[in-house]
């Protein structure tokens, strides 16, 4: 009817054949990262499979548009109606009964992956217990015995958690904040870590290495950042690295125990620091059977308190000072009153960000 | 059915005419209702497309090139997405339905014409108190266009300002607003069709109007509970969400994804109806398997209901077994679709005018939609690619891969309808491969960014200088796609003066907004053809043709097997 109609199929037909090109360049790689665990590797085979069924499904359907498109275009002049077919059952019921055969044969592979993915140990078998805990906006890896490893977006290096290579382990995911989701590129796996459940995953690493992770679950400003990476050793060098936490801040710190502590959080961040050295403060140490008065002054930018428990901050046994006495300040300068403690270890940080935490140790 | 009772005679005093602008404003007409809707959701495109632009932008570098401030970023992918999906794609349909449905069906108007104005003036007001947003010290909504809790709760960092508030508010607005048009299309079609349109002869334009209106109709005030409730949490001391509370985080999803997953197809039914329409028209032949389609539109819908979960797979709170199988499912009435419209295409004498070649982009790229879609459906695979660009490159290649190439289609197919002239082809076809290659561009890496294990949602990334290119490919595309509206544009604004005069029935089609004049008088017809077929003016042509034969005598070809 109209004169353009002539040439369009080949631009068409160049178009949509980039396309298909840039799928088939594809076929040589399928674009998924390495996988380092064996149910990475199960997850892979599915992808693989799924990956040819859909470029042979997508070259198909595109091939007969594009076909339809070259073989019955109008020619000029030809102005005859063609052939008003109006359907034809058969085919109609062939191709109802293709997707639903696909569907089905790709609904068994999957489902069979699934549980291969999400099979659960017993927890004889498993080499560690490890308890991941999504804080706004880092990490705790917690491994039992106060033996934990934190860190988050200001710090100078993602947190790391350590592994030994080729046992099974099983991360338990927590979070008393908002959501977030583990996830480690290469284990082709994440799991969301959502506040009032406890969720959980088993794996194996069978490749040592260092292999970077962060959090998927959109949760606050700095979730970009929320990084971590897995490290996985050989099981000695794992058991030296576990004996080598202490769970103690005060580890190489020379000052002397002060009744008037002072502690302050630079603006925007989410850490104590020093008042003097500026640099990160992880041990406060008060004299026994002495009320303390500590000063904290906040940067600004971000509400935190100061409170001090035994126990750790994320499973503290006793509170000392904490809210609502310990009120969250969002700027300037407070004094809290901390009780007399009898000599021991005890645990002080903000109760607005668990990962701000270090040892207050009373001598 | 139709109103042919004698009116009362002329009231004495006839009100004085109106200016343009009072008749737009207090207007129940549906096709300047339709026009309005039109406008208002292309401008709220072009709102969003600026803020996808400067989310591009940040992303050209691994560190964030443009915004120091992750918070800015997040408020831009949020209202991006939210200015996108609300105020673009789901009311541009409604605009269309509005002026299309009723003369499609032969109506004189809409069933309630004063709620249908309620329900377009309902949409500024939602757009005005979701961008108001920005006036607030805290700035707009900045947890995702889903705004997740808890950290929408306003107890834990972020979204804590009345950016929020707002945001829950306006959408609020918006889904009222798209109620009430929900159930007028309903009441409309199923009340007001003219003498001899029975439900198996409406085009197929309407019928996935009604399934989209059923749809709304089902999942909206799901919602809007999980919205108040969400209100609530943040502003009366509530505990909904929060389960430091006794509240469950999990049961929002639930909620919001039993509304939100429906409107995915909400906003792509009504593009397969305008591909029910556009391809047999530029093929000369009808829908292949009529009835098929209707089904399939139908089995796509009544399933839609059955996989809102499958957002919800790596939460670890769902039976991932059902939610899969029940999505794979959908893959069968759209590949009867696929293979339909493909059918229909064959042993045709095809044209390709611009309505076609958006519809073929379509075809195309939708096509990719849904085959990436069948890798997310497979849990174990979503544990891989859940949350990464692929989710990102999957909803684009679905929502402007499929929607949005086919609200292109549908501005060409009918602006000469609504305007009586037509758009510019060689423009038209200008900016169809701007934005085909544009939109290639822009979405494809997506998919290898994604299997790499980029997250969405992020203001900076690793620095892996392989994502940093691919990033920059992807602004390249987006920033092509964004100056592809503006020859767009252009053709609009010059054709409605100057575009080539189009006569009742430009495109040789088939239902029966063709049979009045382009555009159509305000009561619609003046006279409808017969109704004997899902194409009246089809059959109405076929006649008026072979009276003229008989008139001028024997010798033309007679044209084979009429309906």
């Amino acid at each position: 009817m109209r004169p353009a109609g002539r040439r369009l199929p080949l631009t068409l037909r160049a178009g949509l054949g980039a396309a298909a090109a840039l799928l088939l360049s594809g076929c040589a790689r399928t674009g998924l990262v390495e996988p380092v665990t064996p149910q990475a590797d199960r997850i892979e085979s599915l992808y693989v499979i799924v990956y040819y069924l859909a470029a042979v499904i997508f070259l198909g359907v595109l091939g007969a548009i594009l076909y339809a498109c070259v073989k019955f275009r109008k020619k000029p002049g030809d102005d005859v109606l063609p052939p008003q077919t109006h359907g034809n059952t058969a085919a109609e019921v062939i191709w109802t009964a293709l997707p639903l055969l696909i569907v089905l044969i790709l609904f068994a592979m999957s489902y069979s992956t699934l549980r291969v993915v999400d099979d659960a140990k017993p927890v004889k078998d498993l080499a560690a217990v490890i308890n991941v805990r999504g804080i706004q906006w880092g990490w705790e890896f917690d491994y039992g015995n106060d033996k934990v490893v934190a860190g988050g977006a200001s710090d100078d290096e993602a947190p790391t958690l350590v592994v030994p290579v080729g046992q099974d382990i099983r991360l338990v995911l927590t979070s008393d904040n908002v959501i977030h989701a583990f996830y480690v590129p290469q284990f082709l796996f994440k799991r969301d870590i959502v506040p009032g459940r406890q969720n959980q995953f088993d794996f194996r690493v069978d490749i040592p290495g260092t292999y970077g992770g962060q959090c998927a679950e959109f949760c606050g400003t700095e979730h970009a950042k929320m990084t971590f990476q897995v490290k996985a050793v050989s099981r000695e060098k794992f058991d030296q690295f576990i004996e080598g936490l202490s769970g103690d801040g005060c580890q190489g710190d020379e000052s002397e125990p002060s009744a008037e502590l002072a502690l302050e959080s630079p603006a925007n961040q989410i850490r104590f620091i020093d008042v003097a050295s500026k640099e990160q403060e992880k041990c406060l140490k008060a004299p026994a059977d002495t009320p303390v008065k500590l000063t904290y002054s906040n940067g600004g930018g971000q509400p935190h308190n100061v409170a001090v428990v035994t126990g750790t901050a994320s499973n503290p046994t006793e509170t000392h000072i904490g809210l609502p006495d310990a009120a969250v300040i969002d700027s300037g300068s407070t004094t809290y009153d901390v009780p007399a403690l009898p000599a021991g270890q005890y645990t002080f940080f903000c109760q607005v960000h668990p990962i701000m935490a270090g040892t207050y140790l009373v001598q | 059915m139709t109103t042919t009772a004698a009116r009362p005679a002329a009231k004495p005093h006839a009100p004085q005419p109106r200016s343009a602008f009072m008749d737009y404003l207090t207007t129940t007409d549906h096709k300047k209702i339709g026009v309005m809707y039109l406008y208002f959701s292309f401008f709220a495109f072009l709102v969003g497309g600026v803020l996808a632009l400067l989310v591009r932008a940040q992303l050209t570098q691994a560190d964030g090139a443009v915004f120091s401030d992750a918070d800015t970023y997040n408020q831009l992918f949020t209202m991006h997405a939210t200015s996108m999906l609300f105020f673009f794609i789901i009311p541009i349909w409604a605009g269309f339905g509005n002026y299309i449905v009723p003369l499609q069906i032969g109506a004189l108007d809409m069933a309630f014409p004063r709620i249908n104005a309620l329900s377009f003036w309902l949409l500024p007001a939602g757009f005005i108190t979701v961008f108001a947003g920005y006036l607030t010290g805290g700035g707009p909504a900045e947890a995702g266009w889903t705004e997740y809790p808890t950290i929408t709760t306003g107890h834990y960092a972020g979204a804590n300002g009345h950016g929020t508030d707002l945001w829950i508010v306006g959408i609020l607005l918006v889904g009222i607003s798209s109620l009430l048009g929900a159930i007028n299309f309903l009441v409309t079609v199923f009340k007001m069709r003219a003498p001899g349109m029975t439900m198996f002869r409406m085009p197929m334009f309407t019928w996935n109007i009604i399934v989209t209106s059923m749809l709304s109709t089902l999942a909206l005030p799901v919602l809007t509970s999980a919205l108040i409730m969400l209100f609530i949490d943040r502003n009366y001391g509530g505990s909904f969400f929060d389960p430091a509370l006794g509240g469950n985080a999990v049961l929002y999803q639930n909620l919001f994804w039993f509304y939100s997953h429906p409107a995915v197809y909400i906003m792509i039914l009504p593009a397969f109806g305008l591909v029910s329409e556009v391809l047999p028209v530029f093929s000369r032949k009808p829908l292949f398997g009529y009835k098929a389609f209707v089904l399939a539109t139908a089995g796509i819908g009544a399933l839609g209901f059955s996989v809102w979960a499958h957002h919800m797979f790596t939460t670890g709170a769902v039976l991932l077994p059902f939610f899969s199988f029940m999505t794979a499912l959908i893959a069968v009435p759209t590949g009867v679709k696929f293979f339909n419209w493909i059918a229909t295409m064959f042993n045709g004498k095809i044209t390709f005018e611009t309505p076609m070649l958006w519809c073929l982009g379509f075809l195309s790229m939708f096509l990719i939609g849904g085959i990436n879609g069948m890798f997310s459906a497979q849990p174990p695979i979503d544990y891989a690619i859940h949350d990464t660009y692929w989710i990102v490159a999957h909803i684009h290649y679905v929502l402007f891969g499929g929607s949005v190439f086919g609200v292109y289609g549908a501005f060409y197919f009918w602006y000469p309808k609504i305007t009586g002239r037509f758009l510019s082809e060689k423009i038209g076809k200008i900016q169809f491969w701007m934005t085909f290659v544009g939109f290639n561009l822009a979405f494809f890496p997506m998919h290898i960014l994604g299997l790499a294990g980029m997250p969405r949602r992020i203001a900076s990334y690793a620095a892996d200088p392989q994502w940093e290119l691919l990033n920059q490919v992807s602004t390249v595309g987006a920033f092509l796609i964004g100056i592809s509206t503006l020859p767009f544009l252009y053709n609009v604004a010059v054709s409605l003066r100057g575009g080539k005069q189009a006569s009742a029935d430009p495109w040789r089609a088939n239902s029966l907004e063709w049979a009045t004049s382009s555009p159509p008088p305000v009561h619609n017809f003046d006279s409808l053809p017969p109704i004997r077929s899902e194409r009246p003016v089809f059959d109405a042509r076929l006649d008026r043709e072979a009276q003229a034969r008989l008139k001028t005598g024997p010798g033309g070809a007679a044209p084979a097997g009429a309906s």
